[in-house]
Parts: C-alpha cells; sequence; structure tokens
C-alpha cells in the first residue's frame, strides 16, 4: 500500500467516524436546535476530511480543485443554511427542550407582560411606562412588540413629564424613521430642555441623516446662543468641515474654541478642522 | 485499502438508515428539512469514497452539484417555513 493512501485512510476513516457521530446525534439528541448543531459541526468537518483523503488518493490537480471548491462551499453554506432553518423554525414555535436554560425572547415577552400588568394597577407611574416602551421597542413583531403601541404610551407619558416622554418619542420615531415627526418633536426637546448637549446632539444626528447639513449648522447656532460650551463649538466645527456647509460659521467656532478652551482633549480635532475650513476660505489660521 | 473503503460505506450506509429514522419520525418540519440536508451530506461523503473504489475521477462533479443544491433547498425551506408561518396568522 502506497504511503498517500495510508495518509488517505487516516483522514477517511475518523472523517466517516464524524459523519457517523453526527447521524447518532439526530437521532439521539433531544430537540430541533441541539441536533441542527450536531449536523452542522460534526458532519461538517467529516465531510471535510473525506474529501481530502479523496484528492490526496488520487494526486490529481483538477479533483484537488474540484474536492477544495466542495469544502468551501459546505463550510461557507452550512451555518448559513442552519442559521436561516433554526431561525424560522423559532419563529414557528418549535419547542425547546425541558431543559433549556435560557430563552431571552420569551423572558422579555413575560417581563413585558407583567410589566403591563402593573402599570394597569398603577396608571402614571413614569418609571414603568419608560420600561414599558423599552419592551415594545426591543421585541420583534412575532413577539408582540409594536412601535404603534409604544408611541401611545409615550403620549400618554408626554402628558405626565413633557421632556422625557418627547424624548421617548423621538427615540421611537428614530427606530421607526419617520423624519418628519422626529424633527418636529426634536425641535420641542431642545426648546424644552434649553438646548442640553446629548439633545442638540442627537437632533444634529437626525439632520445629517436625512442630508439637512445646513439645517443642522443653524440649530447649533442657536444653541450657541444659548449655551456657550466647548462642546457645542466643536459640534459646529465638525459639521461645517464634514459637510462643507456654513464655513464662516465652522471657522469662527474653530478659532472661539482655540481662544477659550486651550486646555481641552478634542483640541487637536478642532485644530484640524480650523486649518482645512480656513484653507477653503483663503483665509489665515 | 478495498476492505478498509468497504466497511466505511458500511458505516455511511448505517448512518444514513439513522437519518431517515428521523427523516421519517419528525416530530416537526424543520426537523425533516435538517435530516434531509445531512444525507445530502453523506450521499457527498458516498460518491467520494465510489470514486476510490472504483478509480474514476468523474463522479466528482456530481458531489459538486449536490453540495449546491444541498444549500438551496435548505434556504428555499427556511424562507417557505416563514412564509407560511406569515400567512396562517393573516
Amino acid at each position: 500500500m502506497p504511503i498517500n493512501d495510508i495518509i488517505s485512510v487516516i483522514l477517511i476513516l475518523p472523517g466517516v467516524i464524524l459523519i457517523g457521530l453526527a447521524s447518532v446525534g439526530i437521532i439521539r439528541l433531544p430537540d430541533f436546535y441541539l441536533r441542527m448543531s450536531a449536523i452542522t459541526k460534526a458532519a461538517t468537518l467529516g465531510l471535510a476530511m473525506v474529501l481530502i483523503g479523496l484528492s490526496l488518493h488520487f494526486d490529481d490537480l483538477e479533483l484537488s480543485v474540484k474536492s477544495l471548491i466542495i469544502i468551501s462551499l459546505v463550510m461557507l453554506t452550512a451555518p448559513v443554511g442552519a442559521h436561516a432553518i433554526s431561525r424560522a423554525a423559532y419563529k414557528q414555535g418549535v419547542e425547546f427542550w425541558e431543559g433549556a436554560v435560557i430563552d431571552e425572547l420569551k423572558q422579555l415577552q413575560k417581563q413585558m407582560i407583567t410589566l403591563e400588568k402593573q402599570l394597569k394597577e398603577s396608571p402614571g407611574d413614569a418609571e414603568l411606562m419608560s420600561q414599558v416602551i423599552n419592551a415594545l421597542m426591543k421585541l420583534p413583531e412575532e413577539q408582540g412588540g409594536s412601535l404603534r403601541k409604544a408611541e401611545k404610551w409615550a403620549l400618554e407619558l408626554v402628558k405626565i413629564n413633557e421632556l422625557i416622554g418627547r424624548r421617548r418619542l423621538a427615540e421611537i420615531y428614530l427606530v421607526g424613521q419617520r423624519w418628519k415627526k422626529l424633527e418636529q418633536e426634536q425641535a420641542i426637546i431642545c426648546e424644552l430642555s434649553n438646548f442640553e448637549t446629548d439633545d442638540v446632539q442627537q437632533y444634529v444626528k437626525a439632520l445629517v441623516e436625512q442630508k439637512k447639513y445646513q439645517k443642522a449648522s443653524g440649530v447649533i447656532e442657536k444653541a450657541l446662543a444659548v449655551r456657550n460650551i466647548p462642546q457645542m463649538l466643536y459640534l459646529g466645527a465638525k459639521v461645517s468641515f464634514r459637510y462643507g456647509v456654513n464655513a464662516p460659521f465652522g471657522l469662527e467656532c474653530a478659532r472661539k474654541f482655540m481662544a477659550k478652551h486651550a486646555e481641552h482633549p478634542l483640541l487637536p480635532e478642532v485644530q484640524k478642522y480650523g486649518h482645512a475650513l480656513a484653507r477653503t476660505l483663503h483665509e489665515k489660521w | 485499502m478495498q476492505i478498509i473503503l468497504t466497511v466505511v460505506l458500511v458505516l455511511l450506509a448505517i448512518s444514513i438508515l439513522f437519518v431517515l429514522y428521523r427523516f421519517i419520525k419528525g416530530p416537526t418540519l424543520p426537523d425533516r428539512v435538517t435530516a434531509f440536508d445531512l444525507i445530502t451530506t453523506i450521499i457527498i461523503a458516498i460518491i467520494a469514497v465510489f470514486s476510490i473504489l472504483w478509480d474514476s475521477t468523474h463522479f466528482i462533479d456530481v458531489a459538486l452539484v449536490l453540495s449546491l443544491i444541498a444549500f438551496l433547498g435548505a434556504m428555499s425551506f427556511a424562507f417557505y417555513l416563514t412564509k407560511r408561518r406569515n400567512d396562517a396568522d393573516k
């Protein structure tokens, strides 16, 4: 028996044993998800070993390339297919084994139901409402999550605590990509919180997402009139630099930043923005 | 070599029988789909072993096509499963 045959037998035998183990697993393991894991791991490795053994036996380039293609195809497609089928099965409600420890989606669902019950008992609890909105936004639609319901609760919350409620509403609109409403809501939030840094940042982010750079710059300008803090100056320079709008304003922001906050950690970046902006305006930096 | 390969073929045949048991028993459709997937994998292995036994390299093309079709089948079944559930909701 030549040496390459010995090596190919050494590869083929364990490969076949792995495939055999996978098939034992598929009849012995207790639930669908465990069986799935058995066949995708053991069978894929087993098949790869058998095919490598085959190409060693023939010592033929064409055949080796073909078997390599099969191996890479199987290794790429087996996990993808397994994931797709498991996902479909979970959505269809295929049962878990009773020994399974964790099912996060179901836990979240249960949590939401108890939260809603508590909310019915003590209506007007802002903290509880906030939690219910969180759960509704996190859950997929098949498991009872719904942006519409979340919006309804957020509108209730607005009646109790306007600022927090409107912030939640803005989050919901952002997830649902309802830009017009989001913009309205964020304008009101900024008015209410007197241009708090986080709110302005969110507003600018949403505007940039919609490519309304001019308006974003305008918002920062308004915010600067109320709060003259380094973050806002940095934001102004950054938006002007990144999206090429309102360069004089950006340059002014960068200059003010340099003059007043020389010790700030954001300084090098602002310096970079200011330099570029000054060059586009043909001014001295 | 001959003897070892024959033993290997017998092993593969037994594992196909095991998988067929799951294929028939179920209990759910995803179980059957995965069982079918494993049967295809085992058939590719059998093709490989047969090409050594018969000393012919032509069968590897069949294995190549089969591995592609197995993936397509799994994906379309997954699509069908999600689709069926949505229709049942309506």
